[in-house]
């Protein structure tokens, strides 16, 4: 399994129990795929607490956090 | 470009300085007492401090730096206060509307910080006053709203090796980052397009804006009482709708 939370504008897109099935070879690009978000408005992306890219390959048992632009002062 | 300072003038200011290197702190300072030592209390006395931005994050970050005790403040805002700020801005009131931030922000100071020097600059600073600024400060403080701005600025900061402490609002959401001339920065939260950025959609409720103000300041506490700077190469991130604090590594 993979443990995803969606932040901001972004948080509706939150899977069902804030989980997905892992399966070898998914990448967060792959993942938003999955959960219906357009790739230009996730601006950034932690794996375990790590910033990571689109490409990055996850791993089972993975934390992921999805972010929008952020910038209201 | 029009500046406007308040007191003290420099005699009181060395009296201050003398006082704080005999341990003893100003009767306006007491209650920092033990939280703040005399010599960290010097520390902030002697700080210069740019806040970009007056408005949201700007009016509560220097009401509390004003109050812990940092000497210096120069802010900039051309902005006026209107209706829409009365929900979060610390300094809008139903008889300011209208008036430039800065001015107002200068005038609340005055009150509640005597020994503090304000010097307000009531126009939106372009990146060339920023660099003309930027050697007179120890330490910046962005509290713009937008994206562009907050980019730019950090550029700006890194390539002149300034330290800036940047903090940002989205909704119940909301983060505050360290960033140093070789320090990673949270760029990538301030790309795109500005009329793209949460904030439009989610608003900027006061509890996360004073929250995020109030975790600027204490990082900018640390910096000024020569401490490690907690959010470097991190970004503190907060949803206060679920209570959860994250640090992130950059």
């Amino acid at each position: 399994m993979l443990e995803v939370k969606c932040f901001a504008t972004l948080q509706d897109h939150t899977p069902e129990g804030g989980k997905i099935d892992y399966r070898p070879g998914l990448t967060v690009r792959d993942v938003l795929k999955m959960l219906d978000i357009p790739e230009e408005e996730v601006k950034v992306v932690f794996v375990n607490g790590e910033y990571k890219d689109l490409d990055t390959s996850l791993q089972d048992g993975d934390r992921l956090g999805l972010f929008p632009a952020v910038g209201g002062g | 470009m029009e500046v406007k300072s308040i007191l003290p003038n420099k005699s009181v200011r060395q009296k201050i300085l003398k006082e704080l290197k005999s341990q003893h702190l100003p009767n306006l300072w007491i209650k920092n007492s033990q939280a703040i030592s005399p010599k960290e209390q010097a520390c902030l006395f002697s700080s210069k401090v740019l806040v970009v931005g007056c408005g949201g994050l700007g009016g509560f970050v220097l009401e509390m730096l004003a109050r812990i005790g940092v000497g210096t403040l120069i802010f900039a805002d051309g902005d006026r206060f209107e209706e829409s700020n009365l929900n979060r801005q610390l300094y809008a009131s139903t008889s300011n509307l209208g008036q430039n931030k800065a001015k107002v922000a200068q005038a609340r100071l005055k009150q509640i910080a005597p020994l503090c020097r304000g010097i307000a600059i009531p126009r939106y600073l372009s990146l060339q006053n920023v660099v003309r600024i930027l050697p007179k400060c120890d330490l910046v403080l962005d509290c713009v709203g937008g994206i562009e701005f907050k980019a730019e600025l950090i550029h700006v900061c890194q390539k002149h090796q300034q330290t800036l402490i940047t903090g940002a609002v989205a909704g119940w959401e909301g983060f505050v980052s360290s960033i140093t001339a070789t320090s990673k920065s949270p760029l990538s939260f301030f790309s795109g397009v500005s009329t793209k950025s949460a904030e439009n959609t989610l608003g900027t409720p006061v509890t996360s804006v004073n929250l995020i103000a109030t975790l600027q300041v204490q990082e900018a506490i640390l910096w000024l009482t020569q401490k490690k700077l907690l959010c470097l190469d991190k970004v503190l991130y907060v949803s206060l709708d679920r209570f959860d604090f994250m640090w992130l590594k950059l």
